[in-house]
């Protein structure tokens, strides 16, 4: 399904999303795939609880043989046998900056990794396709990373107490008034963890009696903290405007589920670029939508900040829109900052209610200094207050990066997922062998890439994610292109049935926002 | 076909009825309201939602915050007077210590400030996993593992153990973080007296009873007693040697 829409002037610029359909054979196939593997797993289940396998999973000691087990067989079926076969594509150690190239260690299993051994050496200069790293500002030298050894060297690489009482220090002051210039918003607030940023601030903002609208495929933060708070919870189809109009409608004529009574408040929680499709929410029709039922809007720009927009203020910036028609403004500083911890922001007096009642500012420790240094020179050198105009270059370097792999990999003939402009490029696998042969023959080429399956998405559509970067360099994208056209051919993953024209590559110049190439 | 006037009138009368049951309106159990449009619409203009937060006074207490300025150590400048520190949580002292401080600066000139990154994906750094293996000498245990926020830490480990239908026994004065981590595992709390081993003894006696009018469901309920080595709502040791 493709979509272009120039939703009666709501939008300024086409919003080119496409889902292709999983091809009928490739689905049979993969269903034939996991049926296999369940077979082979009760198999080797069986042989091991008659002990003729070796049993090499978690077990109780002789002791507490007789306790309730504390892993129900059945439950972690799937990790035993499917994820045990494929787990050295994730976790991979690596022991340098996780730039555009990393190192990584080395490491083999003898006994089909139930346990890894590292071999000592260390592979040198993998082009990274798999870190959150978007605008290249995890770097060992530059500005930034002495700024923050300065702080280390001046304040220490702690707090040790919560910002009520003696943890909050000038450099935090100072962060959060940044931060809120950046996004456009009166004011902000930092928190040490993107995480527990969702998962601890909306159970104050809704309680029981409120109604949340949440996206079906938004991330666990999102849902913890929705299930903490206690209120009612309803999910609207991906990115769909008509799903969510119904159910805003129902809410308010229909009320609470049995009492009738009217709902305090509604809340609908969307994100900004979601991490596992690479599409990107539809802002203007959600804002419409929000305005006309007088709801309140939660965005989580986790990855969407410093990625998207013209001059890198996220999603908000990318649309043309006014910062001041989300009532709350989320992200984290992990993806596209370099740093760790994450932000809320919005007017004066939800920040005011914050301060006082989020639980993160009451139990939880404040961000280290070093980190928060880093913040700030990172968000100076994108807003171009550093006197240079790198943050401006870094923004351009990845619009024009997202666009040109993307084009390259659907004339190769992939599947790929998501809006045209979003940094996050997932690449349909399907089947479950081929989630570990593509970690594998990938690395073998020196690239490294994130692959997925199940449980982070539906069991038939596994996919390998790519996370491009503007410290990624075009002779990287091309190697790495020609990388992905050699493992697509020789695992037969180019499943498109629709082919792009090939196009001359045209230059990138003040023009690349205002028109679509097609 | 020989077959009786009775039967064919039961058949000519049951195919009557099918006819009338395919075109008569579906019946819906529950009468929802069938409001007119106009109506929904106005329901629509009418609600009013509260304000997304309420207003908090000027002089909260948790409002203004201190503001720390230079290094939170053992002495600590607070809104510009110079104070002793008695409120961090800085039992050691390593805030200011310089070995750590130029451990931390080499790291940054090798690693960076961030992970850019989950764990999972190539967010593991070779730092990461020795880590883990000095604290699981030091604890004395097989293995650890580290986490990047310390509220997170009891508070996501709880629920990846303890599901809907298990059993926990925690202390009253469990800190915040134990308290979430409660909430989010969905499990039946028991709440025992603080550091009082008899009131422990005596929930755990009353399970037992339970446990055996119901055997089935006792073999799959897992149990656990979560408690804190020193409290942070009380300041009290739990004891360790009666618990075990």
């Amino acid at each position: 399904i493709n979509h272009i829409v120039h939703n009666g002037g709501l939008y300024k610029r086409p919003f080119n999303e496409a889902f292709e359909e999983t091809p009928m054979l490739v689905a049979v196939l993969t269903y034939v795939g996991y049926g296999v593997l369940t077979l082979f797993g009760y198999l080797r289940d069986f042989m091991r609880q008659w002990k003729i396998e070796k049993c090499q999973n978690a077990t109780e000691r002789e002791e507490q043989k007789d306790f309730v087990p504390l892993y129900q067989d059945f439950e972690n079926f799937y990790n035993r046998n499917l994820y045990m076969r494929i787990r050295d594509s994730w976790n991979r150690p690596i022991c340098s900056v996780p730039g555009a190239k990393v190192d990584m260690m080395e490491r083999v299993s003898h006994d089909y990794n139930w346990t890894f051994t590292y071999t000592g050496r260390v592979i040198k200069d993998i082009i990274n396709m798999g870190s959150y790293n978007y605008l290249g500002f995890a770097q060992k030298t530059g500005a930034c990373q002495e700024a923050a050894a300065k702080v280390l060297s001046q304040y220490g690489a702690g707090v040790c107490s919560t910002r009520q009482e003696m943890g909050n220090l000038d450099k935090h002051e100072e962060l959060e008034k940044l931060v809120a210039r950046f996004l456009g918003v009166e004011s902000a607030m930092a928190y040490g963890m993107g995480f527990a940023t969702n998962s601890m601030n909306i159970p104050a903002l809704v309680g029981k009696g409120c109604l949340i609208l949440s996206d079906e495929l938004n991330h666990a933060s999102l849902v913890l903290g929705a299930r903490l708070s206690g209120a009612t919870i309803r999910i609207f189809k991906h990115n769909n405007m008509q799903s969510l109009e119904k159910l805003l409608k129902d809410a308010i004529v229909h009320g609470q589920p049995r009492t009738r009574r009217p709902w305090k408040k509604i809340l609908i929680l969307v994100e900004g670029i979601y991490s596992m499709e690479g599409s990107i929410v539809r802002l203007p029709e959600v804002i419409a939508l929000k305005k006309k039922y007088k709801s309140y809007l939660y965005l989580d720009e986790a990855h969407s900040i410093g990625a998207l927009g013209p001059s890198g203020r996220g999603v908000v910036d990318y649309f043309g829109l006014n910062p001041e028609d989300v009532d709350v403004m989320m992200g984290t500083f992990t993806k596209s900052f370099g740093a760790a911890g994450g932000y809320i922001g919005g007017k004066k007096e939800l920040i005011d209610y914050l301060r006082t009642y989020s639980h993160s500012a009451a139990y939880a420790t404040s961000m280290s200094p070093p980190v928060v240094e880093q913040i700030i020179t990172s968000v100076k050198c994108i807003m171009g207050e550093d006197g240079t105009t790198i943050g401006r270059a870094r923004v351009q370097q990845l619009a024009e990066n997202t666009r040109y792999f993307r084009r390259r990999l659907k004339e190769m003939g992939f599947i790929i997922y998501g809006n045209e402009d979003s940094p996050v490029v997932p690449l349909m696998l399907y089947m479950p062998a081929k989630i570990g042969a593509f970690g594998r023959e990938m690395l073998k080429r020196n690239i490294g890439v994130v692959v997925v399956g199940f449980p982070a998405t539906p069991i038939i559509e596994s996919r390998a994610r790519f996370c491009l970067s503007a410290a990624h360099t075009k002779e990287m994208l091309d190697t790495a292109l020609k990388e992905i056209n050699e493992v697509g051919d020789l695992l037969q993953l180019k499943y498109s049935r629709r082919r792009l024209v090939p196009l001359l590559d045209r230059p990138f110049d003040e023009t690349t926002y205002e028109e679509t190439e097609d | 076909f020989q077959a009786p006037a009775y039967h064919l009138i039961l058949e000519g009368i049951l195919i009557l009825w099918i006819i009338r049951l395919l075109f008569s309106k579906t019946y819906k159990l529950q009468e929802r309201s069938d409001l007119t449009l106009k109506e929904k619409e106005e329901l629509i203009e009418e609600w009013q939602p509260e304000p997304l937060v309420p207003p908090v006074p000027k002089d909260h207490p948790a409002l203004n915050y201190n503001i720390v300025s230079g290094p939170p150590t053992h002495i600590i400048t607070v809104n510009g007077k110079e104070c002793i520190n008695f409120a961090s949580f800085n039992f050691l002292g390593l805030l200011n210590n310089e070995k750590v401080k130029s451990a931390a600066q080499a790291s940054l000139k090798k690693y960076g400030v961030g992970t850019c990154g989950p764990r999972g994906f190539y967010g593991t750094f070779d730092v990461h996993l020795e880590l883990e293996e000095r604290l699981a000498k030091f604890m004395r245990t097989e293995e650890a593992i580290i986490y990047s926020y310390g509220f997170a830490t009891i508070a996501s480990a709880i629920p990846a153990y303890s599901k809907r239908g298990d059993i926990v026994f925690v202390d009253e004065a469990a800190c915040f973080a134990i308290q979430k981590g409660l909430q989010a595992s969905r499990s039946n709390i028991k709440l025992f007296k603080h550091n009082d081993m008899a009131d422990l003894e005596r929930l755990l006696k009353e399970q037992e009873t339970e446990d055996q009018k119901n055997p089935r469901k006792a073999r799959v309920t897992r149990r656990f007693i979560v408690v804190e080595g020193l409290y942070m709502n009380t300041g009290d040791i739990c004891p360790l040697p009666e618990l075990v």
